[in-house]
Formats: structure tokens, C-alpha cells, sequence
């Protein structure tokens, strides 16, 4: 009973949980399944039960807790205060021992994993995408009728393939010119978003760069180790978490600054993995003492607003991640409003994910599809001209349910309409 | 052989006490014989005919306090209680049921129940269906039968006491009846004024009907006892000084702005009408019929209908509670005319209720307007009737 | 083919693969409400029209299968608990607002939609649904209407069968039909009052008409601390004795408080005897006059401190600990029996300082959360389910508080539902005769006895 153990260590965590349902309509699943056994509740419910032994978790009851997106917007939902985060991530960790004792599935699983850590991999990824998209292969597949014969989930992951913006952002240093120069920036790279979103992390380095600060990107640097966790592969994940730790707690870096809210998140939990009081508790704790979102980096900061007037109705779709576990709320809305002209527009239930969950929309594309449906169809009720995000994953998904909903509205990082607003008041 | 009301009566019953009442009750039902419970009697002749002869049981000795807490805001009494009795008890707490029961010197509160009609003044919507928290009746044993309570929320068990309010007696007869009460406001104004198109006056209901202002009462009276045209809008405002004398400007600017007139300046026309009991007290010649909308209706197909026949009305449009009480002058052709109206009203999904109409005219009334409960309904209501009254003694004809 | 899987079979006829349950596994999470009470269902199923349910309904009857209407499962009577098994009909995806009236300022939804739901949207057009149950982002119209929830507003605006207009039922036999009607004086049985509130065991309500308000032009919400409950519960007798009635007067104790200010950080003072929570609405000048007058009425109480939201932000925040307060206490212990007796105003202090007593002799902690303006008990007795003897312990507690509360006139449930909780205390409050009576009414409306099970009546 690998799972009962599992979830037997945080076993006082699920008890918290007294199934008042407060949780229910914070959750994406369950919001576009009514389904209880897609809920927050639920989930927990399925945990009670397991280690009470009335079910034996089978295959079945897995696939309950692998549609957890992980937003944790149950959390600020919940009035007892249940890490849900913890409860699930464990849950998910016995699930991955379970499923690891098939070999098959254990060597495909590593290789991705692997692969999805390595940077080589990533930056041969997005010029492959860069390549698709640039000669259409989608259209040209479309017309050779070859699409007909894939799979359905294929189909799906094909519709998913992002749309690539720039040249890739390199490592290395990037010096202010500006004279009222600051400290030394550490700059989390991140995974998929320095090859495909290499534009608007330039645009973000430089809003860095900006304010007087020198930003530098190590080369060192390796995955925060979010999708390890989340798929429940804790022994890589502390091995990535110590090699983050030991690097950026260097003193060449007054600050870490990260633009994704998934490794933020990550990174500044690094200290669950840990036992109290160890050593690399404690640099857990100096490092996320240290460590900003760019968001809250930059509302904190910006003494100068821009100038450049940008009419138009702008939305804020929050990443889960900044939200809900770093309770990151304010900032980028204030940002966004920062941009004279600007006229912000609240979408109805932009505090629920869109359904991107990290690779979630890749392990589970029907479910991350029916979650986005949800959300395009509520922004475009809200007649908005753009509609801004905070994180690369939520740029990507919202980007492809715009293309596949044909939505009018433009997606756009929150850094990007900020950086473009300096840009046209320096004019 | 006595005869109350058009009523053959062929005993009467005076119970002084709750016992007393039981025991009256039980009796005659042991000896299958038809009842019917009246307070004031005032209600006798509305709605259809009981079948006659019947025993009439007498609530009147039963009018006493069973519990009164003014801090409580609740208040519990006997069902033979004259309305005004309660009325004028809970004002010397400063307190009112939020709704003027019509009729009030003659009506028991317990026949008021079992009409179910409020009146035209409503506080905050409240009527009597909402306000009741609490009914002790009595079933055929003899038995007394407790529902609700005497506080102001309670889902203990069902509310049975729905089955007595608006039922006119039909499931047995009711001892002591508990309501959810109010402050009363310490303002209560009214204001009238007249206007010559009903476009005019309507315009400033829609506006006023979904504020959530204090306004109990706003309705439009319009005759034809007169020859000129004329809509006379009846506002009355409650709350506080400040609110009653806002929302008095905020109506009175709207008036000017729709045409209307202050009735002190347009006082030529002498209309004395009872708002509180309109459609109440009438004479054998007189006709008083209610018309409900299902949805929020200005009835102006009603309006129409009148302002072109020959008939003499008196109308009272009360676009709040979705009614218009109409008091028709009796005459021969009456019947042709009901027919007509009739036919409008289930064009346009209205409900008719007879109020008022003397024997004569009320057996041949009883069939021209249908009753459109569905079948369920209807079943529901009949398996009601046959559990809580097998014998079909109580107000026996009244109601099913 | 066994008598179950045919039944599935004509189950997964009726709403198609996707939308039933039928393995243990999965219905684990359809065992309980917001409650500790649990039941194994037979079935899940999750129809999507009303047509869907009559047909259900219809096959349950065939088989002689209980059925349970679940709403979000968030009720706090056991009301939803299928305790004899059975068909478990969940509404949770008949989540459509069909429609919203402006001119007669209703709305018509089906019985899924989330309470909050109805005032958001309605709130383009500056109209709200009043009765707002503590769980009212969560739980559904249907469920409401089956427990005729409150909620702290309904000081000032009533409970839920004040607002609803009309209703659509599926009955046992598998007819629809309406209840109500726009018009609430339509002469005839007043089938919607009856129905509203006889928790699920009448028929499912699958559709709601329900009256909308305006909003009020302006708000003030205070937040004020005694130094006991006696304190409290009396100001708050005094203020409605003064003829004031608040939109609402929520009342919580020590121990509710700190933990509803842990959860929230709202800015409640902690170790205060109890805190008021009091919400006044209407015109500006109104609510200016209305808070001076409480302010002098509750002075005499000794209040230790009051603080007055500053703007809508705050005013949420003190809302959000009152209403997440239940779960709150789930830092202190993972089980709670919550009583929901009602009491004459009056009686309040008195009834609280029994509680408290009792409390004592049985050494278990109680918190109370009230819904104070109408009398509205909550104490919420907190234990542990893992250790022995514990639960027997709280629900005797429970039931020696509601002993209290009917021998000073008050009721069994002021809002959450006799359910399968609260059963066995019915002989407190009702004869023989008054609950003979009342299983006449379900009779005519379920001959079977199909619909909810186990519930409101007493085991005999």
C-alpha cells in the first residue's frame, strides 16, 4: 500500500479538511464537470478513504487526482486552512512509485522528465516549433488530410504547439545604462519561455534594466523542479532544489528575480522538502527571503511610471501560482494601470485557472481544453483588446484557445504592455 | 332556521375557550355534520358558496393574547381576534404587522388567514403568507395540530401552516395564529396626484416599483362615476424623516416631469375612496372581482376593456402586488360583460378572483371562471382535502 | 445481467456514460454533506434537464430505489446523506440562468446554479437575491429551497421562502408540474410554501423563479467587541428592543473570533468576550442616524472596541471571517456537531449562559457563531472523531443545548434542516399528533416513501 503511506505522512494535514464545500466552485474541474469526484473535496475524500482502507486506490481513482490542475486556488478557499498543495503533491509522489514499478512506463516517464529539465532538449524543442509555425506545417498537414489519421489526443497536442516570438533569450549579463545604477539581479531563466518567448523576456530584462539594475542570467542554473513534483518525482526534485540553492545564495546576487509563477512558487517552497532545522532548510529559507516575482519586483520599484497612452480595454488573467500560493494579487493589476490610457476591465472569474497547470495541458489535454473553453468564452464576453497574463504558461494556453475560439482579443504579458508603454513615452 | 350571510345556519356555536372549541369541533364532526368557523363574518359571501346548511362555528369569544414580547417581534393570538384589536395593541409598542388587513373593525384575524389577502398596503412586500410563523389549528379528532413557532426562523419540520392560510377553512379550523412583526416606521406620509393618461402614471410606478424604497403603497385608482378621464396615483411613503422627504421630492419632481398634478391643485374632483377596504363592505348591488398577473403586468388590456363598456367601476391598479380590484355596479346585463372579461384575462394569463357578489349572481359566476391548476394540482389538492377532512365537513364547497 | 447492472444500464440510457456512478470507489465522495453523518449511495447520477430527472425518478420507482437530491452537498443536517442507500441524484450540472426579468425583477434558474451566482449576474442590471447562507459562493438554489436556508441578511429580508416565487418539481409519481406563481395571493394551497423547506422528501425542485431586490444605495458594517457574550447577546436584544433592525447582527465568541481571524486576518480583536458584526443599509443620512442610535443603545453593554469598515474591501474581509468561520474551527479540532436551535430574542443571554454550562459539565469546547438578530443559535461543539467516546459525548451535548432551547420556547433548526442529524429530537418539539400530521403530508405527496429516507421523521 504505497499510496496509503504516502498520504499517511500528511494524514494530519487531510483530517484539517471538514467537507464544508467551500472549496467546490474555486475548482476548474469542477467547475466544468459538477463533479465531485473532480473536486478538491472529493480528492481529499478519496484520500480519507484510502488510508481508512474503505477503497484501495486503482487506476481509476488515480485519474481523480491526475486531474488535479494543482492551481490551489482551493486554498485561500478553504476556511481550516488545508495545504492542499502538500496532500496532493504526496498523493501524486505514491502514485509515481505505483506507476514507476511498470518499467515500460518508468523509462518513459524518466526520459521525460530528463528531457523536460534539459536545456538542450527545450532549445531544440522551440526551434522545432519555430520551424512548424513559420511554414504553417499545421495548414500544409491539414491539406494532406495526415491529420485525419492521428489520434485524437494528438490532434489536440498538435493544436498546442505555441507560437514562437523572437530569438531566444542567451545567457550572460545584461548591464543598465541607466545611471542611477542598483544592485545585482539574479534572473531565473526558467524552462520553455527563454526559446519561444524570447522577446518578452528581453522586454522584461530590460524593464530591469530600467530601474538600474544589472541583470544576470547564469548558465548554472538548472529547472526550479516544479514538474518533477508535481508528477511526484521528489529525489530530482531536491537534487535540482540544492544546486538552485547553492548558486543563487551567492552574494553576486542581491535579489532573484523570476518571471514564471510556477517556478516561483516552486522555489520559494523549496523548504517543504527539507526536514526542519537542515541546512538546506535554512538556505531554503535565506534564498526565498531573497526571491521576487517580477511583478511584485517591479510594483515595488517603479518610482518613474511610463508615459506612452495605450487606449485600450485591457482584462488580467492571474497565474494561479501567483495568486493563490504566493498570494500575489495586486501588483500586475496596478501595473497594468500604471499605462495611461488604460482602461482595465475585470474578467468575471479570472481568480480560476485557464487550464494550462503547468504540463498539465500536455498529461491531460481534454481536461485542460474543457477548463479553457470556459475561459475564452468568458473573455470574450467581457469585449476586452487584450488580455493580459503574468506567466508563460498561461501566455501559451490562452494564446491557443484565442486561435482555436477565433477570439478577437490580443494576449499579451502584463511586462510586455508596460515595457511597450516605456518605449512610447520615450518618443 | 337561521340565515346569516345568505347562509342557511342551522345551529350556531359560541366556543369560549381552546377546549371548548375542540371539543365543539370534534363533535359535530363525529356526527358528520357540515361546519363552517367564522370570525367577523364578513368573508361569507366571498368567494363560492358553502353548501348550505352548515353548522356555523363562532370565533369571536376566542380573542384573547396568548403571547406578546415586543422585543421579540413576534406576537401570537387567538384566531377570533378583531384585526383592528391587534392592530391598534401592536401600535401601542410602536410595532404593525407591515400590511393593513382590510376590513379591520369587523374582521377577525383568523378569517383574514384563511383568505390569505393582504390589502393594498405593503410594507417592504411583506403579506400575510410570509408573516406567519406559526399556526395551531385544529384537525377533525379534535385534536390540536402545532406548526412553525414563535420565532422568526424555523425549519423544524413542515410548514403545515400553509395549508390554512388563503384556504378558507377547507383542512380545519384554526385556534391561535403566530406573526413575525415590525418597528413601525416613524414616518409614514401620503402623497396623490392626478394624471389624464395612464401612459403618464405608469411611467412613474416602473420607475418606483423596483426601488427598494419605502413606499407601501402605490396604486391608481380610476372611475368612471365621473366625466372626465382621470388617474388618481395613490403613494404612501414610510421610514424615517429623511428618507420619507427624499423619496416624497424624488416622486414629486417625477410627477411634474410625467404630466402629473398635485391633487390640491386639481381638487375640483371630490373622490373620497377607502383604500384599506376597498372592495370590502359593499351593498347587495355591488360586484367586487380581483384580477392577478403572473408576471409584473400594468394591465392596460383591463383598463382598456372598462374604460369603453358601459358598465360603472371603480378600479384600483396595485401594479406592486400584481393585482387590480375592480367594484363593478351590478347591473342586468352583468353576466354578458363577465364573459368579455373573462375571455381577456386568459389571453393575457390573468387570474380572476370573485371577491364580493351576492347569492344570486355567485352560482352562476362559479362557472365562468376556470380554474387553471394543472392536474397535479389539482390531485395534490384533493388528496389534501380527502386526508385532512375525509368527511368533507369543513367549509364544505367553499374552496375544492 | 443482474437487477444492478440493468439498472445502470437504463441509468447510462437516461444521461449517458460520463454522468453516472455506480462503483464504490469513485462514490466515496458522494458519502456525506457538510456533516460527519455518511451513507453509501447505489447510484450517482448527474442529469442535465428536468425531463432527465422525471425519467430517473420514474426508473427508481420501478426498482424501489430511494432517491437523495443532492445540491453541493455543503448542507449541515445530513440532508443529502443517502443513508439507505439509493439513487443519488446530484443537480450540479442543471447550473443554467435561464433567465433574468428586469420589469418584475425575477430570475429563473435551475436548481444547480450557485446561490452567489444569481446576484452576480443579476448584479448588471443593480439587483441582488437576499438570502445569503454562509456558503452562498458554494452551495445551490435547489438546495435551498430544499432546507429553506437563511443567512445572516435575512435578519432584515426573510428566509428563503420570502423570495422565492415559484418553483418546478419533478414528484415522486414522475409528473412536473410549477408551484406558485409570481402572484403570491393566488387562492389555493400554497404547494410552494409547503414545498420549500420539507427537505427533499416531497419531490426534486429542478427549476426556480426567485425575486430579486435592488441594492441599497449605502452600507455601513461595524465590528464591535465585548468583553462577555452576556454583553453581546444582551446589546443585541436592546438594539432590536429599540426598534432598530439592522440588515444583519451576527454574533461570534472567543473562541470562534480568534480562530475566524486566523483564517483571515480581518482585524477582529482578539480575546474579545465576543464580537458583533452589524451591517446597516439604506440611505445615507439613514444609515447615519441608525448607527448613532446603536451606538448609544450599545453603549450601555460596554462594548471594548468598534471598528467600522472602511471601504468594500473591508467589509468582505469582515464577512469572510464570519462566514468562513465554521471551517476556521477547523484549526482547532477536526470534527463539529453544530446546533442550529432558534430562540424568542429575548432569551438569548439566558439560553448562551446555559450553553456554556453545559459546555463545562460535559469538558468539551463549544463555540458559538450566531445569527443573533433572529435569535439564531449556533454552537458549534467541537470534538474528535478518532477518539473515543468523543462523538457519543457531542451529540448528546447537541442534544441537551436543544432541550434548552425549546424549554425556552425555541425551535429545533433555524435554518440548516431537521435532516438525519436532528431525527431523533423531533419528540422534543412536536406530539405524536403534530408528527402524524406532518407524515400525512408526506404520504400525499410520497406514498413510497422514495424520497430522502431516514430523514426529519424519528426512528420509532
Amino acid at each position: 500500500m504505497i499510496i496509503k503511506e504516502h498520504i499517511e505522512r500528511v494524514k494530519d494535514e487531510v483530517y484539517k479538511c471538514v467537507h464544508c464545500g467551500f472549496c467546490l466552485t474555486a475548482c476548474p474541474t469542477y467547475l466544468v464537470s459538477g463533479l465531485e469526484t473532480e473536486s478538491p473535496r472529493g480528492r481529499i475524500s478519496l484520500m480519507k478513504a484510502t488510508i481508512e482502507d474503505q477503497i484501495v486506490p486503482d487506476q481509476n481513482t488515480f485519474l481523480h487526482w491526475d486531474r488535479c490542475i494543482q492551481c490551489r486556488a482551493c486554498e485561500p478557499a478553504c476556511p481550516s486552512g488545508v495545504n492542499y498543495g502538500l496532500l496532493i503533491e504526496s498523493t501524486k509522489e505514491g502514485i509515481n512509485v505505483v506507476r514507476s514499478k511498470s518499467k515500460l512506463y518508468k523509462f518513459i516517464f524518466k526520459i521525460i522528465l530528463k528531457l523536460a529539465i534539459s536545456n538542450r532538449f527545450i532549445n531544440f524543442n522551440s526551434y522545432i516549433f519555430r520551424i512548424y509555425k513559420k511554414f504553417n506545417l499545421s495548414n500544409i498537414f491539414n491539406k494532406l488530410k495526415i491529420s485525419r489519421f492521428l489520434p485524437n489526443s494528438i490532434k489536440i497536442l498538435e493544436s498546442m504547439i505555441p507560437n514562437v516570438y523572437g530569438k531566444p533569450l542567451k545567457y550572460g549579463s545584461y548591464l543598465t545604462s541607466n545611471s542611477l545604477k542598483k544592485e545585482k539581479l539574479g534572473f531565473f531563466r526558467g524552462c520553455i519561455m527563454p526559446g519561444i518567448h524570447g522577446d518578452n523576456m528581453r522586454a522584461s530584462v530590460n524593464l530591469l534594466n530600467l530601474l538600474g539594475y544589472d541583470v544576470t542570467i547564469p548558465e548554472s542554473q538548472v529547472c526550479c523542479g516544479s514538474l518533477n513534483s508535481h508528477n511526484g518525482d521528489m529525489a530530482t526534485t531536491i537534487e535540482l532544489a540544492k544546486s538552485n540553492i547553492d548558486l543563487f545564495l551567492k552574494d553576486d546576487y542581491k535579489y532573484l528575480i523570476i518571471s514564471a509563477a510556477g517556478c516561483g512558487t516552486r522555489i520559494k517552497e523549496y523548504s517543504q522538502l527539507f526536514e526542519k532545522g537542515s541546512e538546506y532548510w535554512d538556505k531554503s529559507i535565506q534564498l526565498k527571503n531573497k526571491t521576487y516575482d517580477i511583478h511584485e519586483f517591479l510594483f515595488e520599484n517603479i518610482k518613474t511610471p511610463p508615459r506612452g497612452v495605450i487606449n485600450k480595454n485591457v482584462g488580467y488573467q492571474p497565474a494561479c501560482h501567483l495568486l493563490n500560493t504566493q498570494k500575489i494579487d495586486e501588483p500586475p493589476i496596478e501595473l497594468i494601470k500604471m499605462v495611461p490610457g488604460i482602461n482595465f476591465i475585470p474578467i468575471p472569474s479570472s481568480n480560476i485557472c485557464c487550464g494550462a497547470g503547468g504540463a498539465y495541458s500536455v498529461t491531460q489535454p481534454k481536461w485542460s481544453k474543457m477548463v479553457l473553453n470556459k475561459k475564452i468564452n468568458e473573455i470574450k464576453d467581457s469585449h476586452l483588446d487584450i488580455i493580459t497574463v503574468s506567466n508563460p504558461g498561461c501566455f501559451i494556453q490562452l494564446q491557443g484557445g484565442a486561435e482555436m475560439l477565433k477570439l478577437k482579443t490580443e494576449v499579451m504579458y502584463v511586462t510586455d504592455l508596460l515595457y511597450n508603454s516605456y518605449i512610447k513615452g520615450e518618443d | 332556521m337561521k340565515i346569516i350571510n345568505d347562509h342557511r345556519i342551522i345551529n350556531t356555536n359560541y366556543p369560549h375557550n381552546k377546549n371548548e372549541f375542540s371539543k365543539v369541533v370534534k363533535k359535530l364532526y363525529k356526527d358528520n355534520q357540515k361546519m363552517i368557523i367564522l370570525g367577523g363574518g364578513t368573508k361569507a359571501k366571498y368567494g363560492n358558496p358553502i353548501d348550505s346548511p352548515s353548522h356555523t362555528v363562532f370565533t369571536s369569544e376566542l380573542n384573547k393574547v396568548i403571547d406578546y414580547n415586543p422585543s421579540d417581534l413576534t406576537v401570537t393570538v387567538e384566531s377570533g381576534m378583531k384585526v383592528e384589536f391587534l392592530m391598534n395593541l401592536l401600535s401601542e409598542n410602536n410595532q404593525y404587522l407591515g400590511y393593513i388587513l382590510p376590513n379591520k373593525k369587523l374582521s377577525s384575524i383568523g378569517g383574514s388567514t384563511a383568505y390569505g389577502y393582504s390589502g393594498n398596503y405593503r410594507f417592504n412586500d411583506i403579506h400575510i403568507r410570509d408573516s406567519i410563523i406559526g399556526i395551531e389549528a385544529i384537525n377533525y379528532n379534535g385534536d390540536f395540530i402545532k406548526s412553525g413557532g414563535q420565532v422568526v426562523k424555523n425549519v423544524s419540520g413542515y410548514d403545515l401552516h400553509k395549508l390554512y392560510i388563503g384556504t378558507q377553512g377547507s383542512f380545519g379550523p384554526i385556534y391561535s395564529i403566530s406573526f413575525k412583526i415590525y418597528p413601525k416606521p416613524n414616518y409614514d406620509t401620503r402623497v396623490i396626484f392626478d394624471f389624464e393618461n395612464y401612459e403618464d402614471v405608469l411611467n412613474i410606478i416602473k420607475k418606483y416599483l423596483h426601488l427598494n424604497w419605502n413606499i407601501p403603497r402605490l396604486s391608481i385608482y380610476s372611475t368612471n362615476k365621473f366625466k372626465r378621464k382621470l388617474y388618481r396615483l395613490f403613494c404612501n411613503i414610510s421610514g424615517t424623516k429623511n428618507a420619507v422627504d427624499y423619496i416624497k421630492k424624488s416622486i414629486t419632481k417625477d410627477i411634474k416631469l410625467n404630466n402629473g398634478k398635485l391633487e390640491e391643485i386639481n381638487n375640483n374632483i371630490n373622490m373620497s375612496v377607502n383604500l384599506d377596504d376597498f372592495g370590502y363592505n359593499l351593498k347587495d348591488e355591488q360586484l367586487s372581482i380581483r384580477i392577478l398577473s403572473s408576471k409584473n403586468s400594468d394591465f392596460h388590456h383591463i383598463i382598456n376593456y372598462f374604460e369603453n363598456c358601459k358598465l360603472n367601476f371603480q378600479l384600483l391598479v396595485n401594479p406592486s402586488i400584481g393585482s387590480i380590484s375592480i367594484l363593478i355596479e351590478n347591473n342586468d346585463s352583468i353576466l354578458s360583460y363577465i364573459d368579455e372579461i373573462a375571455e381577456i384575462s386568459q389571453l393575457n394569463n390573468y387570474r380572476i378572483i370573485i371577491d364580493y357578489v351576492n347569492l344570486s349572481l355567485q352560482n352562476k359566476l362559479r362557472n365562468k371562471f376556470k380554474n387553471n391548476d394543472n392536474q397535479p394540482i389539482k390531485n395534490l389538492t384533493a388528496l389534501l382535502k380527502k386526508n385532512y377532512d375525509p368527511q368533507n365537513l369543513f367549509s364544505s364547497g367553499k374552496f375544492i | 445481467m443482474d437487477i444492478s447492472q440493468s439498472l445502470n444500464k437504463k441509468i447510462i440510457d437516461i444521461v449517458g456514460k460520463d454522468f453516472v456512478f455506480a462503483d464504490k470507489q469513485d462514490m466515496v465522495v458522494y458519502e456525506s454533506d457538510g456533516t460527519h453523518d455518511k451513507g453509501m449511495p447505489d447510484f450517482v447520477v448527474l442529469p442535465r434537464t428536468t425531463e432527465e430527472v422525471a425519467k430517473l425518478v420514474l426508473l427508481a420507482n420501478e426498482f424501489e430505489l430511494p432517491i437523495i437530491a443532492r445540491g453541493s452537498g455543503t448542507g449541515l443536517s445530513g440532508g443529502a446523506v443517502p443513508v439507505h442507500g439509493g439513487l443519488v441524484i446530484s443537480l450540479n450540472r442543471m447550473n443554467t440562468i435561464i433567465d433574468i426579468d428586469v420589469d418584475s425583477s425575477t430570475a429563473t434558474v435551475e436548481a444547480g446554479v450557485i446561490n452567489l451566482e444569481i446576484s452576480n449576474k443579476a448584479s448588471e442590471y443593480g439587483l441582488f437575491y437576499a438570502p445569503d447562507p454562509s456558503s452562498q459562493h458554494a452551495c445551490t438554489i435547489g438546495g435551498n429551497i430544499a432546507e429553506n436556508s437563511g443567512g445572516p441578511h435575512c435578519l432584515a429580508y426573510g428566509v428563503t421562502t420570502n423570495h422565492v416565487l415559484a418553483i418546478e418539481v419533478v414528484l415522486p409519481d414522475g409528473e412536473i408540474t410549477w408551484f406558485g406563481d409570481f402572484n403570491k395571493e393566488v387562492p389555493g394551497v400554497d404547494f410552494r410554501g409547503l414545498f420549500i423547506g420539507s427537505e427533499g422528501t416531497f419531490g426534486i425542485c429542478t427549476k426556480v423563479v426567485v425575486k430579486l431586490l435592488q441594492k441599497p444605495q449605502d452600507v455601513k458594517t461595524m465590528l464591535i467587541a465585548f468583553s462577555s457574550i452576556q454583553d453581546a447577546a444582551n446589546a443585541t436584544t436592546a438594539i432590536i428592543g429599540a426598534g432598530i433592525i439592522p440588515a444583519a447582527i451576527e454574533m461570534m465568541d472567543k473562541t470562534a473570533s480568534d480562530a475566524a481571524e486566523e483564517a483571515t486576518n480581518a482585524g477582529i480583536p482578539k480575546n474579545s468576550g465576543a464580537v458583533l458584526l452589524i451591517e446597516i443599509e439604506g440611505f445615507e443620512s439613514d444609515i447615519n442616524d441608525q448607527g448613532k442610535l446603536i451606538s448609544d443603545v450599545i453603549y450601555e453593554f460596554n462594548p471594548v472596541d468598534i471598528k467600522i469598515a472602511k471601504n468594500d474591501q473591508e467589509r468582505d474581509l469582515f464577512w469572510k471571517a464570519r462566514k468562513g468561520v465554521l471551517g476556521a474551527l477547523g484549526r482547532i479540532a477536526p470534527n463539529y456537531f453544530l446546533v442550529d436551535g432558534t430562540v424568542p430574542r429575548t432569551k438569548l443571554s439566558a439560553v448562551l449562559s446555559e450553553v456554556s454550562t453545559l459546555a463545562k459539565k460535559y469538558n468539551l469546547i463549544v463555540a458559538n457563531v450566531l445569527h443573533a438578530g433572529d435569535g439564531n443559535l449556533h454552537p458549534c461543539i467541537l470534538f474528535d472523531q478518532q477518539t473515543p467516546g468523543d462523538t457519543d459525548k457531542a451529540l448528546k451535548l447537541g442534544g441537551d443545548i436543544l432541550k434548552v432551547c425549546v424549554e425556552n420556547g425555541g425551535v429545533l433548526s433555524g435554518e440548516h434542516g431537521i435532516g438525519y442529524e436532528k431525527r431523533d429530537y423531533m419528540p422534543l418539539l412536536f406530539s405524536e399528533i403534530d408528527l402524524n400530521n406532518m407524515k400525512i403530508l408526506k404520504n400525499i405527496f410520497d406514498p413510497d416513501g422514495l424520497f430522502n429516507p431516514g430523514k426529519i421523521f424519528p426512528v420509532e
